[in-house]
């Protein structure tokens, strides 16, 4: 018993010489990096004037010297906070140039770093200060037999995208697949040639990124893209003909509404609440019968869409009122009667 | 022959503490390990950058927060102001006032010119009468609904009920966001496509910061030994606990503080219960026991980054009553559906997250107290008994300061939010005296919290609040 008294005592106490160590480090090391900051802190104020001024006089000449890491970590935090806010395209030049000029090299070789977070950092100012110079770089990191993160081929295949690299779609169509939000973060960058061309190829693509086509169609609200909608409605079964319908309910309008008007009796609600969005845009008197019908839905979704596509009929407020008045379906009514009032404040 | 026979009960009573205390320490130190390799691997990332492409306000999902207010005149405008100015897209909140006794109602009336509104509520869960609905003139994502009393989590139930978003997240009166804590909390949800359906974020302690306006200016550390204590605690449970849960999906609380759900679950599982004084927690074992019994795969996880602060008693008696109702609110929690304890039908949960909760969790303070009567005891009795003394005051030294000084020392390692040496100094240093004075008095709290529960108390001690803000 003494033996393992001893044993514990002795492991207890080297795990508490081994925390003090830590505790020293970490202290020595926040210490260092206050001080650190402190100094980038009036790099910045010394740099920032003179970094705004040449953005502003992109022609005069900048004689600066940023040599140490110091300098360069206050001089990429400026670059940043600038290209957060620049507009104008000879601005956004200018700071480019500084980039070139004073960073290139630094991230060419900071890609390659074995620390994750340091390559995922240069990652994000390379689309930040948009050194479409480094694109062969992240290529080859991309297909490089390296180990590596999801996050990081992600950011990759954002930055491609934002440089409208032209063979994107290789990448995308890939083995691996991201989740929905990734593929839309990525596709919402491209410009319509690429972004057609990925239309094109719908049918090869898989599940996540189909959807994520759809739903960034559906933010685009543009009538060409109305045909195409309009086909995977028709032909595709589960949550991409769902998607599809959102989209053509997000333009509003559609080719012919009668293939539309079997929503009415679908087993799904959110079927029937689009039904209900796109009867609202039709303004033709002969659908209000079906809206009135689908103000008694069982889901409060449907009622409330129903309700809402209504009264943007000219005659909604008197038709609303009618069903205040001689529904027998509290539920109807209680919609009805907050659309009346909607339209009264 | 007789004392011969309690030798060996003391004997044998000795032996069980200490196992026990080895297979808690064992078992946080598996938790320990895993919290380590998640922090590690974003550590230092530039990580505002990340959440750029969230703050898309076409792909966001929309919140509805809930701030259910019972008597919270002193801070219910410092509270929405805090809301009004958080980083995110597209959100409602909506104050229920639970049938305050003070100026609570009128008071946001006045401040955000509030007007009466006719709306229907969709009734999904069972509530208590409602009163009026108020949407404010300024600003139309504001409402305020009044009702009769009828607790916190019937309040909850209010919001859920008005919310028109399909996420919710509750939100205790006197807390204070920071400004980026949605997207922080919404972004496991938006990047799982929606196979998350609950998350939470680290709690921090207001007290000892600068505040102002429903802004921390600036972070800094409380004069208060007991508020530094709590500190550690926090840290300790927070960094270590909980993201080594939430990676296997174990995680059995969301803090009421703070925490989004998908409004669908809620609603599925019933919504809040108003008849436990945990209902946070209730809630989070509710939805998972759904999960589980409908065979979904579906998560609920955590988010170490620090996202909501909150103030903390900062005197014994408010402590005291805090910790006997938390501790009375785990064993409503897990009594309740104690049906999943070692059943394999539930997997992980029941075979671990329950089994950790009884027997670490709630029984853990018995243990320890009894342990502390034990070494006692034995420094008197001498001999064998007290070598086993020894070795259950070595093994909760571990347990107590380790444990936490680690904490510290991981805090500063990977999140790094106290800006001063001397901060971390301080931590350090109080930690080391946590086995000494705050662990025994945390311990007997929760052990009075069980005796109340043997006496079927019922009370529910409130907080007194001086509210954070300047």
């Amino acid at each position: 018993m003494e033996q393992e008294l001893k044993i514990l005592a002795a492991a207890a106490f080297s795990i508490t010489v081994l925390l003090f160590m830590l505790l020293i480090y970490l202290v020595v090391r926040k210490y260092r990096e206050n001080s650190r900051k402190q100094k980038i802190d009036q790099y910045i104020e010394k740099l920032g004037p003179k970094v705004f001024f040449y953005i502003q006089n992109p022609n005069s000449p900048f004689l600066m010297r940023i040599n140490t890491p110091l300098k360069k970590a206050a001089f990429e935090m400026l670059l940043s906070k600038y290209s957060d806010t620049l507009e104008g395209e000879q601005e956004k030049q200018a700071l480019k140039n500084l980039a070139l000029a004073y960073l290139k090299d630094f991230y060419q070789e900071r890609l390659f770093s074995r620390n994750w977070s340091i390559r995922m950092n240069t990652l994000y100012y390379i689309e930040d200060f948009h050194l479409i110079e480094l694109q062969e770089d992240i290529i080859k990191m991309l297909e490089s037999s390296r180990q590596k993160s999801q996050e990081e081929k992600i950011q990759i295949l954002r930055i491609l995208a934002s440089f409208q690299y032209k063979d994107i779609k290789k990448w995308m169509n890939a083995k691996e697949t991201f989740s929905e939000i990734d593929y839309r973060n990525i596709i919402t960058r491209l410009n319509d040639n690429i972004f057609y061309s990925f239309i094109e190829s719908f049918q090869e693509f898989e599940e996540n990124l189909q959807l994520a086509l759809l739903d960034v169609i559906s933010t685009k609200r543009d009538l060409a893209y109305l045909p195409f909608l309009e086909a995977v409605f028709q032909q595709f079964q589960g949550e991409a003909r769902i998607r599809a319908l959102k989209a053509i309910a997000s333009i509003g309008v559609v080719q012919d509404i009668d293939l539309y008007m079997q929503l009415a009796e679908s087993e799904q609600w959110q079927e029937r609440m689009m039904l209900a969005k796109l009867l609202g845009s039709q303004q033709n008197e002969a659908y209000l019968s079906v809206l009135k019908e689908l103000l008694h839905d069982p889901t409060w979704w449907v009622r409330a869409q129903s309700a809402e596509s209504i009264s943007r009929y000219k005659n909604g407020q008197e038709v609303l009122r009618d069903v205040l008045e001689h529904s027998h379906d509290p539920y109807a009514k209680d919609m009805a009667w907050e659309w009346i009032n909607k339209g009264a404040r | 022959m007789i004392l011969q026979w309690w030798m060996n009960i003391a004997l044998f009573f000795g032996i069980f503490i200490a196992v026990y205390m080895v297979i808690i320490i064992v078992f946080y130190t598996a938790i320990l390990l895993i919290s380590l390799l998640q922090l590690r691997r974003e550590y230092q990332l530039n990580r505002e950058q990340t959440f750029e492409d969230y703050a898309n306000e076409l792909y966001t999902k929309p919140v509805s927060i809930i701030v259910p207010a019972y008597n919270e005149e002193a801070g219910i405008i410092q509270s929405i102001r805090s809301l009004l100015s958080i980083n995110y897209p597209s959100y409602e909140i909506i104050v229920v006032n639970d049938g305050s006794r003070d100026n609570t109602l009128n008071k946001v009336i006045e401040y955000y010119d509030m007007k009466k509104i006719d709306k229907v509520i969709r009734k999904q869960v069972e509530t208590k009468q409602i009163k009026g609905i108020y949407q404010s003139e300024l600003l139309p994502k504001l409402y305020m609904i009044d009702k009769d009393n009828g607790g916190k989590a019937d309040a909850l139930n209010v919001g859920v009920n008005f919310s028109h978003f399909p996420y919710i997240c509750s939100l205790d009166g006197d807390s204070v966001l920071e400004a980026d804590a949605f997207l922080k909390v919404m972004k496991p949800i938006m990047e799982s496509n929606e196979e998350v359906i609950a998350s939470g974020g680290s709690i921090r302690i207001a007290n000892g910061c600068t505040i102002q306006n429903g802004h921390i200016l600036k972070i800094g550390l409380s004069k208060h030994p007991l508020v530094v204590m709590q500190i550690i605690e926090y840290l300790r449970a927070f960094l270590m606990g909980r993201i080594g849960l939430s990676k296997h999906n174990l995680l059995l609380i969301i803090s009421g503080a703070f925490g989004v759900f998908s409004k669908q679950w809620v609603v599925k599982a019933g919504g809040y219960r108003a008849d436990t004084v945990g209902e946070d927690m209730e809630l989070v074992v509710r939805i998972h026991r759904i999960l589980k019994e409908s065979n979904v795969n579906k998560k609920i996880v955590y988010v170490p980054d620090p996202v909501c602060w909150t103030e903390v008693p900062e005197s014994t008696t408010y402590l005291r009553r805090q910790r006997r109702r938390w501790h009375r609110g785990l064993f409503e929690s897990l009594w309740n559906h104690r049906k999943l304890t070692f059943n394999p039908k539930y997997g992980s949960i029941g075979m671990i997250s329950f089994p950790y909760f009884w027997l670490i969790e709630f029984l853990g303070p018995i243990v320890e107290l009894l342990g502390y009567m034990y070494t006692i005891i034995a420094v008197f009795l001498g001999g064998i008994y007290l070598e086993f003394a020894i070795l259950i005051f070595m093994l909760s030294c571990i347990y107590g300061s380790i444990f936490s000084m680690a904490a510290v020392l991981l805090e500063e390692w990977s999140l790094r939010k106290y800006p001063n040496v001397s901060d971390i100094l301080t931590l350090f240093f109080y930690s080391i005296t946590e086995s000494f004075w705050y662990r025994p008095l945390t311990v007997f709290w929760r052990c009075e919290g069980i005796w109340q529960l043997i006496r079927k108390e019922k009370s529910w001690g409130d907080m007194k609040r001086k509210g954070v803000s300047e």
